[in-house]
């Protein structure tokens, strides 16, 4: 812990204004030590939002998984790099995690002697939607959970039919 | 590290709490059968304390009974599920591995990746035990 000074919690900004609340932390580094403190902010922009439980954990581990995958791949060893991170919540309760960086998306394969590559699945999993969209630029992930009471914005296919 | 101690595994010099995520590791030892209790965050920066813990326990209980309880473990990223069927291919054929685990944070995410149906996991330590 004698690093303190380079943990420490990262600039942040909560908007609130127009419905929406976001929570904005921009510039941060993609270091797979530095990733747990994020994960509490978020924990907390969840419980100043109100957002479900289940969600809320379902939340936590997609986006740990997504920004896992950004620490250990976007930038070459020893080049460390940083990222974006925005999460928006909207009145309708509709959750958008975003996360930018720089670097390049590698995601990684099922290996069954290592028992690791579940990351991905993870956060496919746990979000209602995810999307990665790669470029020369760097990679933006978006991640978004329905949470609201009409959920109008589920698709038509996932409601239910009868048999 | 003497068998004759337990208790010394218990507090043994691991690296428990590691900056930014807790991890804390307890040992139990009921009839020969090891029980890890975990609790805090199992993610990227701890899990490697996590597997070191159980490939020490793996190695002391022989061919006896290893149960990892999870119930205090409020996040288990894929990182502490690679180290848990890691674990279960060491152990296979010589040791049953045995997984407490209820609820959203730790549960769930084994369902999600499917290694509901290749682990043990119970709801409760005495379930778990009560198999052995």
């Amino acid at each position: 812990m004698s690093h303190q000074g380079r943990q420490a919690p990262p600039p942040a900004s909560v908007h609130t204004g127009g419905g929406d609340r976001c929570l904005c932390l921009d510039g941060l580094p993609a270091d797979l030590t530095a990733l747990a403190p994020i994960r509490h902010r978020l924990a907390q922009f969840a419980r100043e939002i109100g957002l479900p439980a289940d969600t809320t954990g379902d939340m936590l581990l997609a986006t740990y998984e997504a920004l896992a995958n950004v620490a250990e791949h976007a930038y070459p060893p020893g080049e460390p790099g940083t990222y974006d991170l925005h999460a928006v919540d909207r009145p309708e309760g509709v959750l958008t995690v975003s996360i930018v960086d720089r670097g390049t998306w590698k995601p990684e394969a099922d290996n069954s002697r290592t028992r690791r590559g579940r990351g991905i699945r993870l956060m496919h999993a746990c979000s209602d939607s995810a999307r990665v969209e790669t470029g020369d630029e760097g990679t933006r992930i978006h991640l978004q959970w329905n949470y609201g009471t009409d959920r109008t914005s589920l698709p038509e296919s996932e409601q239910q039919v009868e048999p | 590290m003497g068998v004759a101690d337990p208790e010394k595994v218990a507090t043994g010099d691991l690296p428990e709490i590691t900056p930014g995520s807790q991890l804390r590791l307890d040992v139990d030892f009921t009839e020969g059968v090891a029980v890890l209790h975990a609790a805090g965050e199992i993610d990227v920066v701890t899990a490697p304390a996590f597997e070191r813990k159980l490939t020490e326990l793996a190695a002391l209980c022989g061919t006896s009974t290893l149960v990892a309880d999870l119930l205090d473990v409020q996040f288990l990223s894929s990182a502490g599920l690679a180290v848990l069927m890691r674990t279960a291919d060491e152990l296979e054929g010589r040791s049953r591995f045995l997984i407490v685990a209820d609820g959203p944070a730790t549960a769930r995410p084994m369902v999600l990746v499917g290694l509901a149906e290749a682990l043990e996991i119970f709801p409760t330590v005495e379930a778990a035990l009560s198999t052995v």
